[in-house]
């Protein structure tokens, strides 16, 4: 025997919610337009197999619009380029700096002007272990 | 044309998934534990060259682990899942047609590719992973899975052909194996190997060129698959999809200490049963019918011995965990003895079934899942806030003795927002 169908596709995550019950009455004037409500997902990471968080600690990069306790948004699969907001690795630690060539070389800049540019010997020297696209800074 | 299916595996998965957070550990002699920090499951290279082999006791290297020699970490479950999905959804940028044959490696099929590229493509493969994920893979690619499992074997062992080797010219295939030993073929275990050396058959290549016949005789018709595989025919099917969405979820533990008291148990089930029920709403399905086990430790021969196991059964299919929590006190009646020292517990959800197909049940009033908006916010608030931040009572509140040890658990770094990375600015 055929098991019956209730449900023909898994149920989505999020679902709109209907608040008078179905059985009778007008169906809603809006029903048909009924869109997906706003996903930040969607809005924020371009590449989810490549995308990570990170929670930035320290003052160094205040110029960019990077403070203390922000979480930041990390896309592995973009390839760095000059002027981007990078994370590094240097020494075994993994840093938060702003990629900036100066005559060919790579230097690794702060936002601060308390903070003097790291410069890099060769493009060698240079790990860069993300590209960061995203800040989100938390208002309350 | 010729099947072309490459098998792409991460180096040291374990150990590489802690190295992508935690950089200082790159270069290490680094290994991972076991549940409840038993033993040595995953090596470096240098923990390797250590002379440390694979499942060696943690207790055996705590003097070097003690001079800073030697690192151990527990095994860290949710950040290495989480790792493999990634890997494998960038394996899927390659091909439609992907079989995840692991957690650290799968069979990726590029029939239909130029032969001549197939190498680039490999080595394409490797740095797509390499830079989206951190993790370092090898790829093998021929034309049958086994020849596939061989060249990604060569790719390991030999350094200088970088990672990568294509498998797919049967010059090449006959040259690799006359020089690999019969027991590294996929298929052929250690028993057998050991029957197939005192039959005289020493290399791959002798057991591609074996009579068939006679393997399926004194072997079994499955190593006889082996030997067509060798000899480039392709005989072990696809299977279809990956094995993400499991026809059973299990939970079970090894208790960190002994349990021998039924409300510690109970607390071990509960969050067990939990464990399961947010594993089955994950991949949103149901279930009606579950197992539950209790046992004592068979290596102390000199304690009394049991090993209880009930099948458990719910009026309709659901994924609500408090559903299974009720079912737990008449089911312990059954199970628990007192003047036993319990070593492990399990509950596995059996019989899984998406929202189609469902039959409903005629007499109970609501089918599908009453409580499921109830478990929907259970699950956000957990993900949002750390793992069991909200949990049933019967769960337990302090520290149990049946937790696992995990004295050197790295942070879940892409599933907790309490455990991201930090980094400096």
């Amino acid at each position: 025997m055929k098991p019956i169908q209730i449900f023909s596709r898994p149920l989505p995550e999020t679902l709109p919610f209907y608040q008078s019950p179905a059985a009778c009455g007008f169906t809603s004037p809006a029903a048909d337009y009924l869109q997906d409500t706003l996903s930040l997902d969607q809005l924020l990471i371009r590449h989810p197999a490549a995308t990570f968080f990170a929670r930035a600690q320290g003052q160094s990069m205040k110029g960019a619009g990077i403070f203390d306790g922000d979480i930041l948004i990390i896309d592995r699969s973009l390839t760095p380029g000059d002027g981007d907001v990078i994370l590094a690795l240097l020494d075994g630690e993994l840093i938060v700096k702003r990629l900036v060539y100066c005559h060919g070389k790579p230097e690794l800049h702060s936002e601060n002007p308390d903070y003097p540019a790291i410069k890099l010997d060769s493009e060698e020297g240079l790990n860069v272990w993300g590209v960061v696209t995203e800040v989100i800074h938390h208002l309350r | 044309m010729k099947d072309v299916i490459a098998l792409c595996d991460a180096n040291a998965f374990y150990c590489s998934c802690e190295q992508v957070f935690n950089p200082s550990l790159l270069g290490k002699a680094l290994g991972v534990l076991s549940n409840n920090d038993g033993c040595i499951v995953a090596r470096t290279a240098q923990l390797k060259a250590l002379g440390v082999a694979m499942g060696t006791p943690a207790f055996k290297v705590r003097d070097q682990v003690a001079r800073g020699e030697i690192i151990l970490k527990s095994s860290n479950y949710a950040l290495y899942g989480d790792m493999s999905s990634r890997f494998m959804s960038v394996l899927e940028q390659f091909s439609p047609k992907l079989e995840v044959y692991s957690i650290d490696e799968a069979f990726v099929e590029l029939s239909g590719f130029p032969l001549a590229n197939l190498h680039a493509i490999g080595l394409d493969m490797k740095r797509r992973v390499f830079q989206w994920t951190g993790l370092p893979i090898g790829v093998g690619i021929s034309t049958t899975k086994t020849l596939a499992k061989l060249a990604n074997y060569a790719a390991k062992k030999f350094p200088a052909t970088g990672g990568v080797v294509d498998l797919t010219s049967p010059i090449r295939q006959q040259r690799l194996m006359a020089i690999t030993p019969v027991g590294e073929v996929w298929g052929v275990g250690r028993r057998i190997g050991k029957r197939l050396e005192a039959a005289g058959i020493h290399t791959a290549a002798q057991l591609a060129n074996a009579n068939r016949r006679w393997i399926r005789k004194q072997f079994s018709v499955v190593l006889e698959r082996t030997v067509c595989e060798l000899q480039g025919e392709y005989c072990i099917p696809w299977e279809e999809g990956s094995s993400a969405n499991k026809h059973q979820i299990m939970c079970s533990r090894s208790f960190g200490q002994r349990v021998t008291t039924r409300q510690a148990l109970h607390a071990a089930l509960a969050s067990f049963i939990c464990r399961a029920c947010e594993k089955l709403r994950k991949q949103q399905q149901y279930s009606r019918e579950a197992i539950i086990f209790i046992r004592t430790d068979p290596f102390k021969a000199n304690l009394p011995q049991t090993g209880r196991s009930l099948k458990l059964m719910v009026p309709s299919p659901t994924s609500d965990s408090s559903v299974w929590l009720q079912q737990l006190n008449p089911a312990l009646d059954v199970l628990f003895q007192e003047g036993y020292e319990y070593k492990k517990a399990g509950f596995a959800l059996v019989d899984l079934c998406s929202g189609a197909g469902f039959q409903g049940d005629l007499l109970t009033a609501a089918s599908i899942p009453e409580n499921t908006r109830m478990m929907t916010v259970l699950d956000a608030i957990n993900q949002r806030f750390g793992s069991q931040t909200l949990r049933p009572a019967s769960v337990g509140f302090r520290a149990q003795p049946w937790h696992m040890n995990q004295q050197v658990l790295s942070p879940s770094y892409t599933t907790q927002w309490p455990e991201i990375m930090k980094v400096q600015t």
